[in-house]
This record gives structure tokens, sequence and C-alpha cells, in this order.
């Protein structure tokens, strides 16, 4: 007479494991250049300045090093916006020549998944060169 | 057989059971080690659910596990450091540390050292002890996220900008200097401005420039005067040189 489980097997690692999650999918190929605008005596800078520091990590700016991080600091009480500049190629083929997050109502976790959806998934695959040794035409020949 | 069990210390044994009179009137006086542990072990039922109110039974707004706040001493005097820090220094500057190593960040701590700067490290907390009720109380606002904080002297802003421009990863975002607090522009134009001397220099030619050109204006007419005589002069001199050479040859070559 037992009722079969329901919900979940697996318990959410909280929102610091969510942000490492997205951090580790980003993928900055198709970025050419990425600034962040801020205030910092704004109220709602925090999640954007949090977004900045992990997004200057070394790891991500592996992804892609001809994609430069820029920051401007504004003192006109202005939102904080990021905004990225696609890859000519990229934005030859989606049309789209810059992405604007405006990141005043934000969380960090949101800019990260924002990113994602719209950045990481425009990286050009990369092609894995394949070389045939001198055994293998031969036997093809065969 | 017997060793198998537990050995028991037989003198220690009083035998209590069958004995017929038990006692129950006038028990024996605890040891006082004893009686502690009586005391302390007392079972502790409080009043009655059914007699208390109902609003001392609801659960729900209690939290669990509130963070109780404990007085730290060690955090009194990191604050007390901070707040000595922000009073002897007239350069007080605001960076927001992007992911940066230690490897990188230590050349830019021995430069900014060698030109009396200091590069320390606060958190929110002990800033947020430090400045509350104190003049300093806006700088709360900045730090919410990475940040790190240069004391120095005004002297030296355009050295530190000179020193931060090799580390793009600590970014200025405000300052405060002599008791005012600036923005990030404001700082960049005020390490731009030149020595105090010079500017001084400068005010006073500003005063004088006045005067003088009053001065100037008055003597201008004399002066025209005086140089339309003194051309006037050179052009007789050099006519008079030019006709007695001509003259002293005429009397030299009879003479010869």
């Amino acid at each position: 007479m037992s009722i079969p489980y329901s919900g979940t097997f697996k318990r959410s690692g909280g929102v610091v494991s969510a942000i490492g999650k997205q951090l580790k999918a980003v993928n900055l190929k198709a970025a050419k250049r990425i600034t962040v605008k801020f205030d910092p005596f704004a109220d709602n800078v925090t999640h954007t300045r949090n977004f900045l520091h992990y997004m200057s990590a070394k790891k991500i700016a592996l992804t892609n090093t001809n994609c430069a991080l820029k920051t401007e600091v504004v003192c006109d009480r202005s939102e904080p916006t990021i905004e990225i500049t696609l890859a000519p190629s990229i934005a030859e083929t989606e049309k789209i020549a810059k992405v604007t997050f405006k990141c005043g109502n934000l969380t960090c976790l949101e800019i990260l998944q924002l990113l994602n959806k719209h950045i990481s998934s425009k990286a050009p695959v990369d092609q894995i060169a394949t070389t045939q040794t001198k055994l293998e035409k031969k036997s093809k020949k065969k | 057989m017997a060793k198998a069990f537990l050995q028991t210390s037989t003198p220690f044994l009083i035998a209590k059971r069958f004995r017929g009179k038990i006692n129950i009137q006038k028990p024996r006086k605890p040891h006082f080690e004893k009686q502690l542990l009586l005391d302390l072990s007392k079972p502790f039922f409080g009043p009655r659910k059914n007699t208390l109110p109902e609003i001392s039974l609801c659960e729900k707004g209690k939290k669990e596990w509130a963070k109780i706040e404990i007085d730290n001493p060690f955090e009194r005097i990191l604050a007390r450091e901070c707040l000595e820090w922000f009073n002897t220094s007239k350069m007080v500057v605001f960076i927001h540390v992007n992911s940066i190593s230690m490897e990188e960040k230590t050349p830019v701590y021995a430069a900014l050292k060698k030109n009396n700067m200091h590069l320390r490290t606060y958190g929110k907390k002990i800033v947020k002890m430090a400045t509350t009720g104190t003049r300093y109380e806006a700088v709360n606002h900045l730090f919410t996220s990475h940040q790190n904080v240069i004391f120095g002297q005004p002297e030296n802003s355009a050295k530190m900008f000179n020193i931060l421009k090799k580390a793009p990863q600590l970014i200025v975002m405000g300052g405060i200097i002599q008791d005012k607090l600036l923005s990030k522009n404001e700082l960049v134009e005020f390490s731009k401005l030149p020595n105090l001397e010079v500017a001084r220099s400068q005010l006073c030619s500003i005063l004088q420039s006045a005067g003088s050109s009053i001065v100037g204006q008055l003597n201008q007419s004399q002066q025209m005067l005086v140089g339309h005589l003194e051309k006037h002069v050179e052009i007789q001199n050099s006519s008079k040189a030019d006709s007695s050479p001509s003259q002293d040859n005429a009397e030299d070559s009879p003479a010869s």
C-alpha cells in the first residue's frame, strides 16, 4: 500500500552551486568585447559587480583570448548594464551586432543564465582536424 | 568457567535482597557528588500546554537557528584600526577588485608602498562597525562585492593612477580627498591638477595681470616714441658711417 515516491531525488546545492554550474558552461567564443558599466554608489550594483568578479577569472578568459573585458565606472546613478559585442562572423549569421543586459533588477545567477542562453549557445563548435596515418592510408588503398 | 565472567569484588557487595525489612522512611543521605548529579539531572516539566495561552504555542514565526550577534573583541580592534587609517590619511581611494592572483597583486602592493601608499583589505562588517556614526558613513554603500582600500596622501594621486594602470583588475570606484567624497572622474581630474605651489603662482600671476595690463597700456605710447627715436638714431649713425669711410679713403689714398 505504499505510494510511489514523488518529488526530487537529488536536492539542490544552493545558489552558489547553481552559479558555479552556469560559470562552467560559459563560452565566450562568440563575443568580441564585453563592457560592464556601473555606478558604484547606485543601489542595485551588487550582482553586477559579482558578475564582473566571476567573469574576470582566468578560466573564462581562456575560452576566448581575443575577447576583451572592459569596465566603465560612471557617476550618474544610471542602471548597471552589460554590453556584449558579438564577433563579426557570428554577427553576420545571427544578424545581431550587440547584446545588452540591463542588470538593475537581475541577480548574478539570472545574468549568467541569460548569458549562457544568448552568447554561449552561439559559440562556434571547434572542428577537430583528423589526420590519417600512413598505415590507415595503405589499408584503405588495399 | 569462572574466568569467562566478570570478576566482581565481593567485599563491596551487601545483600539487600531477601532481607525482609527494607528502609524507605529514613533513606541514607547520598554522597555529595551523588547529590550533585541527582540535582543536575532532575527532570523539569514545564507548564502544561493546555494551561498556556494559544499565542505562545504558535511555532510559525520562530526562526530555528537565528544568528546570535556575538561581540568579538578582535573585530572591534580591527574596526578601530580601520577608523584610524581613515582619520590619518588625507587620501582614501576605494577600488573594486576583479579576480586577481596574489602573484599579480604583490608588485602593485610593493609599488604603492614605495610611494607611501597602503593597499588594505577590510571586510564589510568591519567597515560598517568602523564607520557607522562617523562622517564616513556614506562609504558603507561601496562595500557590497570585493573591494580594497588605498590609504595615502593627495600628492601621490597621479603616481597611484600610473601604478594601477599596470593592474587592470583593480578598478577605481571613488575616493575621499581632504574630507570630500569624489567620484572616479573627479579623482582623475584631481590627479591631473598641478602642484600646489604651481597653482598658487598661477593664481598670483592672474591677480597681477590686471594691474600689469593697465601699466603696459599707459606706457605704450611713450615706448613707441622711444622705439621710433632709437631707430632714427641708428639710421643716422649708419648713414654717417657710410659717408665717413669714403672721406677717409679719399684722405688715405693721396697720403699713400
